[in-house]
């Protein structure tokens, strides 16, 4: 009976000490991987189908909590020049004041502000600012499943927003041919040693 | 694509407003003496500012405040207050000192305004000419010198009414320098020229009409302002090369310098040379913007396959 309560005793200090450890542990750090994510975009185009591009200069970082998810944080710089939309004259003018105005307004980010996690990953609230104009959104952050490949362990998620340009206060008169909604999607790995 | 008609309209309704204003201005004024009387070129910024504004109108085009772009910029501060120095100056005597500064500040505060809070003012921290200058300093020092430079050789102009062949070309300049940011890509950019050349033409017309040389100097001081504008705005936002600017400023300045144009023979080859300019500025422009668009157009893709779609 001594030993069975010493027993008990001794498992919960273990358990104790366990989850004490695992609170201090910190966040895991990953970088956005390049090589193997995307952050691409479609657009109306005169109300009968899409336009798609992509950026191709994409930095971020993020910080996991997984014991505790809203201490974790969600960091992305897309660099606006780098848009690409398989069209290098459309991409010349989606550079100039007309659309994105990259001479003065030359990244768009996203600032976590809020992290939940949810079924299946997490819901992150955050600032959203693009051609100058910050705006609090909420995205659904799908994914988290972490691996080790090659020594390194990896991240993913994903990502689908819907963006009115005109909240960003684009320029109304290039509103028109093109869509005023934009879907943005985002399909991330972040890496971590 | 830019709407050509809503251009011509806003052309044709800021030259018919700052036409309207100006005349009515000057009539008025003209009734003033003593302390009340303001130069004519003071009243005619009135005509001149009515009829930018309704052009934009026209165009749909309103400024944002607070000012966050370098068009708004542009538009809020520092043209008001390049005009504000210019009505200041010509309320004194010719190229008194004051005057002189005040347009030379004016001139060199323009820059950092419309600069402000872009990438060029954030390039390169380490690079540095000289201790402590940056390149983004060296390029606000160099754009606002030029600057400063030119608006001092404007204030020389002489009043007189063999000027306004000079003035014409001068709006000409203005328009060209316009559908060339244009075709660079940046359609509101290029558009917004077009108020200011409509404004500066009503206000050409009117000072004609009434035989105010005074306004029609002040028309070529302004048209070129706002070409300065658009080349600066073309040049660090827009597609606007290093060699297509200083092409259209050296157009613009050539006709109204004071002693280089002013006999018969010299005017007929200021103009020649000015035309010549704008011509090698415009055709290459052009040139490119059928090249890049040509992709672009859906005739073309549709010329390429003929059979595909064959009736019966």
């Amino acid at each position: 009976m001594v030993i069975s309560r010493r027993f008990c005793l001794f498992t919960l200090m273990l358990l104790t000490l366990l989850q004490g450890s695992a609170a201090a542990a910190p966040a895991d750090e990953y970088v956005y991987d390049a090589i193997h994510s995307s952050v691409s975009f479609k657009a109306r185009h005169l109300d009968i189908s899409w336009i798609h591009g992509r950026f191709n200069e994409v930095d971020g970082r993020f910080s996991i909590d997984r014991q505790d998810a809203s201490k974790s944080s969600f960091q992305l710089t897309i660099k606006a020049d780098s848009v690409d939309t398989a069209n290098a004259a459309r991409d010349e003018h989606l550079r100039q004041p007309d659309y994105f105005d990259t001479k003065q307004f030359p990244t768009i980010e996203f600032r976590s502000k809020k992290v939940k996690a949810i079924d299946g990953g997490y819901e992150v609230t955050g600032d959203f600012t693009m051609h100058g104009v910050t705006r609090e959104i909420t995205i659904r952050l799908m994914g988290g499943k972490e691996i080790e490949s090659r020594g390194v362990r990896r991240v993913g998620f994903s990502t689908e927003l819907r963006l009115k340009r005109s909240d960003y206060k684009f320029d109304p008169s290039a509103i028109g041919a093109i869509g005023d909604e934009a879907i943005v999607i985002i399909d991330c790995e972040g890496m971590s040693k | 694509m830019p709407d050509l008609w809503l251009l011509m309209a806003s052309f044709v309704a800021s030259a018919v407003c700052a036409a309207g204003a100006c005349f009515v201005m000057l009539c008025s004024g003209s009734r003033l003496s003593g302390p009340a009387k303001v130069s004519e070129s003071s009243r005619a910024v009135c005509g001149f500012a009515s009829g930018v504004l309704a052009g934009l109108a026209v165009q749909g085009l309103r400024p944002a405040f607070p000012p966050t772009t370098a068009l708004d910029r542009w538009l809020l501060i520092a043209l008001p207050v390049l005009l504000l120095a210019d009505v200041v100056a010509s309320n004194g005597p010719p190229i008194r000192r004051s005057g002189l500064m005040a347009r030379g500040l004016a001139a060199a505060a323009a820059v950092p305004i419309i600069l402000f809070g872009s990438v060029h003012l954030q390039a390169a921290p380490e690079w540095s000419l000289l201790p402590g200058l940056t390149s983004g300093g060296l390029l606000i020092t160099v754009c606002a010198c030029a600057l400063t430079a030119l608006v001092a050789t404007l204030a020389c102009i002489p009043s007189e009414i063999s000027a306004v062949p000079r003035a014409t070309l001068c709006v000409l300049t203005l328009q060209v320098a316009g559908l060339t940011v244009m075709l660079g890509g940046w359609v509101r950019g290029g558009a917004m020229a077009l108020p200011f050349a409509g404004s500066c033409a009503g206000m050409l017309l009117t000072g004609v009409a009434m035989s105010q040389v005074t306004v029609v100097a002040a028309t070529i001081r302004w048209t070129c302002l706002s070409l300065c504008g658009v080349v600066l705005l073309g040049h660090f936002f827009g597609r606007l090369t290093w060699l297509q600017a200083v092409l259209l400023l050296f157009a613009a300045v050539i006709p109204p310098l004071p002693g280089l144009c002013s006999s018969r023979g010299r005017g007929i080859f200021c103009s020649l040379l000015t035309l010549l300019i704008l011509a090698a500025v415009l055709v290459p422009a052009l040139t490119a913007f059928a090249e890049r668009m040509r992709p672009l157009m859906s005739g073309m893709v549709l010329d390429q396959m003929p059979e595909v779609i064959q009736p019966g």
